[in-house]
């Protein structure tokens, strides 16, 4: 074997390493009390995290962690929006017409027709038994929980946030600093699987699925505004009604008290 | 077949539905799952007109993950070709080596012209690939017709429909796959970097001394590597197999050199600077 082969080799042992171990956490775990994040910090050691996990919980009772394999943003939002519609069906309705309605909408924009199509149909069937009752709370989170299942509703996700930030393209390019095309960046930042989602996938998302999020920053320097938290769009007037929150590099969905 | 797959599995559906949609032969490439295995396809391609490729009809196998379409397929080409190494995985931006830069919104139909079009693309000492000079890889060609895969049973030339002038749309698509996934061309390990710079720039003094259309090759040269300007116009006759890209710049090796060229100049620069600065001051 070359060398070129043998790193090759060792790099694909690395990446299923690291696949295996997230593997260990559920894609979509259970709604859990937020005390748990306060034991993740040590009052000691990591005072910052800790006090602030405190004062989180006097605002959230409960935390759904997802798992941390790049698609969580995307994931987390998503189950937030379906626990939205499993509550209230004018709602669920409402969001299957805007999905139904961004089928057009990517084939328009140039996104390849087959396969967009099947994402589409794939999507659009799975939520109309939501949207109809014909499937249970618990059998939702069994699919959400499926690899296959689970990341085939994450590609939709992801198309259409690239599907909204292509059709607000002048909007959106300014924000791409290091040269690229909006085209190239969607490909290879939002539509690749397990890429992080940064700002413009953030807001991309939100706009396209209509739900408004707030997200809780653990740490302060990395929320945009400096503030401890940020609505999304930052002009919504009302308190989004899913928050999510951020640890570096990671989303949970949060709940309030 | 369908009683043995998990049809709830959305990659498996995925997998049925593009063996539908691909069942009948077109001009340019053929691909089916073998009867006993959903997630391993054999396929046909034609090589690109206007390339050493003309004429060959190369076969090969499509090796799925389960986690298809969330990461790419594997290609593994049979037929003698001078361009990849038989039975071994190719490496291309949109197969198993690259999990990153694939997109589930590609498909089998992708990766097929994406061989047809990034054949004729130099193989810059990317693993798996070969560099056989062109009378070989032609001669290749005119041989791959009589070849005959033991496991389909079928002989090349008897597989794919015979060319028309139909195939031009998907033939311009294959090419500007081809050129996209080299401009792309990932990082490889960066010890090889110094070798692959010199040995694609070999190939292509030898490809502009070949080519009538040098002087085009040079305007291409000089733009930047955005992936557009590298797209033929429809009408342009297909003669080259596009060296003009293998020269453009890759963002990932220039910058390697360019700090070495910038930072020694910006240096002397300074030092001028300062000398001429201090002149000023002592003259005074």
């Amino acid at each position: 074997m070359t060398d070129a082969e043998n790193e090759i080799e060792l790099q694909d042992q690395q990446f299923k390493q690291i696949e295996n171990e997230q593997k260990m956490f559920p894609l979509v775990a259970d709604r859990l009390p937020f005390d748990l994040v306060i034991l993740d910090y040590d009052a000691e050691t990591s005072p910052d995290y800790y006090n602030k996990a405190k004062e989180l919980a006097n605002t959230y009772g409960e935390i759904r962690q997802i798992r941390g394999d790049g698609n969580c943003f995307y994931r987390a939002v998503f189950v937030g929006i379906l626990e939205v519609c499993m509550k209230n069906e004018e709602k669920a309705k409402q969001f299957l017409e805007t999905c139904l309605g961004w089928n057009d909408r990517l084939l328009k924009l140039g996104f390849p027709d087959w396969t967009t199509n099947d994402f589409c149909e794939v999507f659009t069937d799975w939520f109309k038994k939501v949207v109809n009752k014909e499937t249970t709370s618990e059998k939702i989170f069994d699919d959400l929980n499926d690899d296959s299942q689970s990341n085939y509703l994450i590609i939709f996700m992801r198309l259409i946030t690239s599907g909204y930030l292509k059709e607000h393209s002048e909007d959106y390019a300014p924000f791409i600093d290091d040269g690229r095309s909006l085209a190239d960046y969607c490909s290879t930042e939002i539509e690749a699987m397990w890429k992080d989602a940064d700002h413009l996938g953030i807001s991309g998302l939100v706009l396209a699925t209509g739900y408004n999020i707030r997200i809780e920053y653990m740490d302060r320097t990395a929320a945009p505004n400096g503030g401890w938290h940020y609505d999304i769009p930052a002009d919504c007037n009302e308190t989004p009604e899913i928050s999510l929150l951020y640890r570096p590099g990671h989303y949970d969905i949060i709940y309030h008290k | 077949m369908q009683q043995q797959y998990n049809t709830k599995c959305a990659g498996v559906k995925r997998l049925m539905r593009e063996a539908m949609e691909l069942r009948e032969p077109t001009e340019l490439y053929h691909a089916q799952p073998l009867e006993d295995n959903l997630f391993e396809w054999h396929f046909t391609v034609r090589g690109a007109s206007g390339s050493d490729y003309e004429g060959g009809i190369y076969h090969g196998r499509l090796l799925f993950p389960v986690e298809y379409p969330m990461k790419p397929p594997n290609m593994i080409l049979l037929t003698p070709n001078g361009r990849f190494e038989l039975n071994t995985k190719i490496c291309l931006s949109i197969s198993g080596h690259h999990p990153e830069t694939w997109l589930p919104s590609w498909s089998a139909r992708t990766c097929l012209l994406a061989i047809i079009g990034f054949m004729p693309t130099a193989g810059g000492g990317a693993l798996g690939s070969l560099e056989y000079p062109k009378e070989e890889r032609r001669k290749l060609a005119k041989l791959s017709g009589n070849w005959t895969c033991d496991k389909c049973q079928c002989q090349m030339k008897n597989v794919l429909l015979p060319v028309s002038d139909e195939n031009s749309k998907e033939a311009e698509e294959a090419k500007t796959l081809g050129a996209q996934l080299n401009a792309q061309k990932p990082k490889e390990t960066s010890g090889n970097v110094n070798k692959q710079e010199e040995k694609s720039e070999n190939l292509v003094e030898t490809v502009n001394a070949e080519s009538e259309l040098a002087s085009e090759n040079e305007n291409l040269n000089e733009s930047p590597p955005a992936p557009s300007a590298q797209i033929p116009t429809p009408n342009a006759p297909a003669q080259i197999p596009a060296p003009s890209r293998i020269s453009a710049p890759r963002p990932s090796d220039s910058t390697d050199y360019s700090l070495f060229v910038i930072v020694p100049l910006v240096s002397i620069a300074i030092a001028i600077l300062v000398i001429l600065i201090a002149r000023r001051i002592l003259i005074m």
